[in-house]
């Protein structure tokens, strides 16, 4: 089986989707862009585990989970997203390899994550980050494009 | 978008009511430090904490100011109980983050000898570092709730520590009005196999001697003197505050809609005091700063045995008593005077520390001639401060000074500063021994990422809201 590499990025621009990294005083942010919202929360939580995850992988025990999210407003749900998300590597010890939006509309999100856990060897948690906040928090169209950006407490 | 600034004097600066503020702002700083904030986001935030309902007095900031979520990071804001708001944001996801130090009746040139050991036992002593857990202390359920209850006082009465610390920390280590049933599930499994551990980022875990004395008489209250051997505990509430502080801005996010308050950023979501949600909150923030209260009292009790096992003295020889422990992430209400009328005022303080005045009945008995000690930590590579806290605080801040020294450098910045460096060695060189689980957290907490905290003390004197008592410097660090 070939390694495999947890999500990840670097500055991505495949497709008209892509993510980077933001500078902040004592944190980070990132900005992600997509042809749909479906792509910013995914460039979105590639950027997370960019900050989060380190290595390569190794073998490792595999896990799905589902994740069903409600909201009301949308930037409200790219916080909701990014925080199950660092709950879930933090607390529960899964690192995503793969994620798929199965389902969003205007006030749900149902994500199936397929992972590790336990983690591989060679795949390290590098960052503590407290939360995904509300500060600045944009998701929003702009033009063709779909525009997110989060700031994380680290 | 520019913040209107007027200087007051040399360390006070005003911004005029403009917009949707509904006072002041007024921002502790000298030049220097004011020319680094031209274009930083942190006064903006200032005006932000300024609009929002209920606010008595100015929003503030400490002269360790930089941009923060909400609120800046050194601000300081006081709402009324009956009209105003609490806020998250105005205390952050870190609840409880605070300080304290402990005395010894050690002398540097006694433990040097030994300070590799020293080090290393508390590295081995106190998980620390990215996702730290205890594997040899876990809580069960109802003793976690009992922890958010009782805070310090819960850590004492399981063997950590006696019954004097209790009296040398802010609130006795428990918050009044703690409901561990406003603590969500997730929180409590965030927490509980975190606590006794340090965390990661800038908490720390110093062995610090006293470097010099400014103030001889409150040194000798504190039980301060020169030579002295010390040591700093700096951590929060861990996965428990992160969790707290999130499931209560979602509550205040449909809090604000609710009550048609508008906000100028979402992080300063919040509620009227009075209500069910600012009720809820305050209730859940007070368990979750119990819980930190609990961990930094867990953790002095393991350096305190690290000490003992290492030099092989026992407790009353090595006096390693609480000096004090201070929140600087916090919501409290408190009764101040203003504009010549008692009032009942819930204070935040988003890095920033209390500082009470000799005399107050909330000054620990033991400090009550000299003032509440306040803890100030610098960077690993310089210094950090013990001042007291004074009457002129009391009169124009909510008794509030700074928390420490403030980033500079953001830590992508300071990363890239020091590339191809070695920065454990070059502390080695000084004589400060590193003890890290991660190479990148040291890169990202490097002495120049902060500005130097002499400079922030120094204008904290100046405006009269501390007093300075002594100089420490650090020894040994263990960073996660």
């Amino acid at each position: 089986m070939p390694d495999a590499k947890p999500i990840r990025a670097g500055t991505r621009r495949t497709c008209g989707q892509g993510h980077r990294l933001l500078e902040h005083t004592a944190d980070i942010g990132i900005l992600a862009w997509g042809k749909t919202r479906e792509d910013v929360l995914l460039e979105s939580a590639r950027g997370l585990c960019e900050i989060l995850v380190n290595g390569n992988s190794r073998h490792g025990g595999s896990q799905r989970l589902q994740v069903r999210l409600q909201y009301d407003v949308l930037e409200e749900l790219l916080v909701a997203w990014l925080n199950e998300l660092i709950y879930l590597i933090g607390t529960r010890g899964f690192v995503p390899r793969e994620l798929t939006i199965e389902h969003l509309d205007n006030d749900r999100l149902e994500a199936t994550l397929d992972g590790w856990n336990p983690p591989p060897t060679g795949l390290k948690l590098k960052t503590e980050i407290k939360a995904a906040t509300y500060h600045q928090i944009l998701f929003h169209r702009l033009g063709d494009r779909w525009l997110g950006k989060v700031y994380l407490d680290l | 978008m520019t913040v209107p600034i007027e200087q007051i004097d040399a360390c006070r600066w005003r911004i005029p009511r403009h917009g949707k503020m509904r006072s002041e702002g007024l921002v502790f700083a000298d030049a220097k430090m004011m020319q680094t904030l031209e274009n930083d986001p942190a006064l903006q935030q200032v005006c932000n904490v300024a609009s929002l309902p209920g606010i008595i007095g100015p929003s503030m900031a400490m002269p360790d100011i930089h941009w923060g979520y909400g609120f800046p990071i050194g601000g300081v804001a006081a709402f009324d109980v009956d009209t105003g708001v609490v806020s998250p944001g105005g205390v952050g996801y870190d609840i409880n983050c605070g300080v304290r130090l402990l005395r010894s009746a050690l002398q540097r040139e006694e433990i040097l000898p030994q300070l590799s050991e020293l080090a290393d036992r508390l590295y081995q002593s106190v998980p620390a570092g990215v996702g730290s857990q205890r594997r040899d202390f876990r809580l069960t359920r109802p003793e976690e709730q009992r922890v958010l209850e009782q805070g310090a006082g819960w850590a004492v009465a399981a063997g950590f520590g006696d019954s004097d610390d209790l009296a040398h920390i802010e609130a006795g280590g428990a918050l009044p009005g703690a409901d561990p049933h406003r603590v969500s599930e997730r929180a409590l499994e965030r927490g509980r196999a975190q606590l006794g551990t340090l965390g990661s980022g800038n908490h720390f875990l110093e062995i610090q001697y006293v470097d010099r004395i400014f103030d001889p008489r409150a040194a000798e209250q504190l039980g301060l003197s020169e030579g002295q051997v010390t040591v700093s505990i700096h951590t929060g509430s861990r996965g428990l505050g992160y969790q707290v502080c999130d499931d209560s801005l979602h509550s205040m996010l449909q809090a604000s809609r609710k009550y048609g308050i508008e906000l100028p950023d979402r992080q300063l979501c919040c509620a009227p005091i009075q209500s069910r949600e600012g009720q809820d909150y305050l209730a859940a923030m007070a368990a979750a700063a119990n819980f930190a209260f609990a961990n930094r009292q867990l953790i002095t009790a393991w350096v305190r045995s690290s000490f003992e096992a290492v030099l092989g003295k026992g407790p009353t020889v090595l006096g390693m008593g609480l000096i004090y422990d201070v929140c600087h992430n916090i919501a409290k209400l408190e009764t101040h005077t203003v504009a010549g009328r008692s009032r009942r005022l819930c204070v935040h303080r988003k890095g920033a520390t209390r500082a009470f005045p000799p005399g107050h009945p909330e000054t620990p008995a033991a400090y009550r001639e000299v003032g509440q000690p306040v803890l100030i930590p610098g960077d690993m590579g310089r210094y950090s401060f013990v001042l007291v806290g004074t009457s002129g605080a009391l009169a124009e801040s909510y008794g509030s000074t700074c928390h420490g020294a403030g980033r500079l450098l953001s830590r992508h910045a300071a990363k890239k500063r020091v590339r191809g460096r070695n920065p454990e060695a070059e502390l080695a060189r000084q004589g400060i021994l590193v003890r890290a689980t991660g190479r990148a957290t040291v890169a990202e907490e490097v002495p120049e990422a902060y500005k130097d905290v002499a400079e922030v003390v120094g204008v904290i004197e100046q405006a009269g809201l501390g007093r300075i008592v002594a100089r420490l410097r650090p020894l040994a660090v263990v960073k996660g």
